[in-house]
């Protein structure tokens, strides 16, 4: 049920594809991209990346990848490690976008609006996105993936690395401002 | 990846009551976007486009170099740099075994390496820490060190990279530990959730044995075996750690360490020294 949980079989069958791609096999690329694109557009909407900016931040989080692969350590699971990059990626669009639209708001003639581009979300998935937007960066980003991506609460603590004491209380905290917000009706 | 707990905490898409409910539509639906193909295509073009920024400066010094073979008729040894301080994961392993504390930084110039390394060519476009990279690799530490300063501005991922590029630059180019210490703590101050936090802490950990601060260093090792640095470098933990306790004399628990690291997959090789220490007494007494 939960996203993750299809896509674990990476750890085992990996491994030769990141070796390929660190020796600049331009198919090992292209086969990464393949089977990790969905989960981390996913992952980037649910942290809370606007429609508007999403897929400029997929791309960025492919060039991160492609740039540090060569670094990535293959004791940690390159899920985990794309998370973070993911997490990282995603704060700095959203302050992007966040500047945006200030911007486009104090000047509206120069014409720098994002492109708009088609998005047609579910109502369920806005209304989702729109009371994880209320929830603190913190918070969201151990919501997200605890209660989306269905990572353990280890997983999570290599992510943000916080120990696991602190996963678990801002997963406590975040659930107590999302069950608030949907209780106000989003 | 571990597998989650399904007992605790429980998700909240497993229960039943709104947000449960909500959660569980939510993922039901497609997630809307880019098809995977038109990313693709996306992608590429960038690094096609961002391709000439790095082949020009390439071009330009090879045709360079080949007149220079011309001119002066035999090619003038190239200024390199230690392999150690470029390839990747060189910074992580364990350089030399322990030496005694000095209390200062090494000074000594680095070792002239045979061979250079190997460029990063799956990097679809360089950063602004490129040039840095390339006055490393002619010798000009210092310059590079300065550059690799100017590029650590900000908060993108390539400061991140360039903070820690300086960092290594500073402990293995130019011999200043300390310098490269304190250039680490910054790191950790300005990205505590960066992606080379894991490697950032390592890096620590052996600067700190080199500087002989073996206090510090066993305890920054107790801290990090018991977070996710030990989870992903556990093995060079204990590597370190059986070296540190082999040189305070503390055989007991420095065997102890060699097993652990043994069990972590550790190469042999590199615990060879401790054990050699600690299991044949010394027999310097006529």
């Amino acid at each position: 049920m939960l996203a993750s949980a299809a896509a674990s079989d990476v750890v085992e069958s990996g491994h030769d594809l990141l070796d390929r791609c660190v020796a600049g096999s331009p198919s090992a690329w292209r086969g990464l991209h393949q089977r990790y694109h969905r989960s981390a557009l996913s992952v980037l909407r649910r942290l809370g990346v606007p429609p508007s900016h999403l897929e400029d931040a997929c791309q960025e989080v492919f060039v991160d990848v492609f740039r540090y692969l060569p670094r990535f350590r293959r004791e940690a699971d390159f899920r985990t490690w794309l998370y973070r990059i993911c997490l990282s990626r995603a704060r700095v669009t959203r302050r992007r976008a966040r500047m945006w639209s200030l911007f486009s708001r104090v000047s509206p003639e120069v014409g720098l609006e994002p492109i708009q581009q088609p998005f047609d979300e579910g109502q369920a998935s806005r209304q989702l996105a729109t009371a994880i937007e209320r929830l603190s960066e913190a918070e969201r980003a151990v919501f997200v993936l605890f209660e989306l991506e269905g990572l353990s609460g280890q997983d999570i603590a290599e992510i943000i690395q916080r120990p696991q004491a602190t996963v678990f209380r801002r997963l406590h905290d975040a659930r107590k401002r999302f069950t608030a917000v949907l209780e106000e009706g989003v | 990846m571990a597998t989650s707990n399904p007992e605790f905490p429980q998700r909240l898409g497993d229960g039943t009551d709104q947000a449960a409910v909500l959660i569980a539509r939510a993922l039901a639906e497609p997630m809307p976007g880019p098809s995977e193909q038109q990313s693709w295509r996306k992608l590429r073009s960038r690094s096609v486009r961002a391709a000439p920024r790095w082949v020009m400066p390439a071009v330009a010094c090879a045709l360079a170099s080949i007149a220079a073979l011309f001119w002066f008729g035999h090619p003038a040894p190239a200024p390199t740099l230690s392999p150690d301080v470029w390839a990747p994961g060189a910074a992580m392993a364990p350089q030399a075994p322990l030496t005694e504390p000095s209390g200062q930084a090494k000074t000594e110039p680095p070792p002239v390496a045979s061979e250079r390394p190997k460029p990063l060519t799956s990097a679809p476009h360089e950063s602004d820490a490129a040039p840095c990279g390339r006055q490393a690799k002619a010798g000009q530490y210092e310059a590079a060190a300065a550059c690799y300063a100017r590029a650590a501005r900000g908060n993108s991922m390539d400061a991140e990279l360039a903070l820690y590029e300086k960092a290594r630059l500073e402990a293995k180019a130019l011999g200043k530990s300390s310098l490269a210490l304190s250039t680490l703590d910054e790191h950790a101050r300005r990205f505590p959730g960066g992606v080379l936090t894991t490697e950032v802490e390592l890096t620590r950990i052996e600067l700190l044995s080199q500087l002989g601060r073996r206090a510090e260093a066993l305890s920054a090792i107790e801290r990090g075996l018991r977070g996710a640095l030990g989870r992903e470098r556990g093995g060079d933990l204990q590597v370190l750690r059986a070296e540190l306790l082999g040189a305070q004399g503390d055989c007991a628990a420095a065997l102890d360490a060699v097993r652990l690291a043994r069990q972590a997959g550790a190469h042999p090789a590199r615990l060879e020294a401790t054990e050699q220490r600690c299991q044949l007494p010394a027999t310097d007494t006529p």
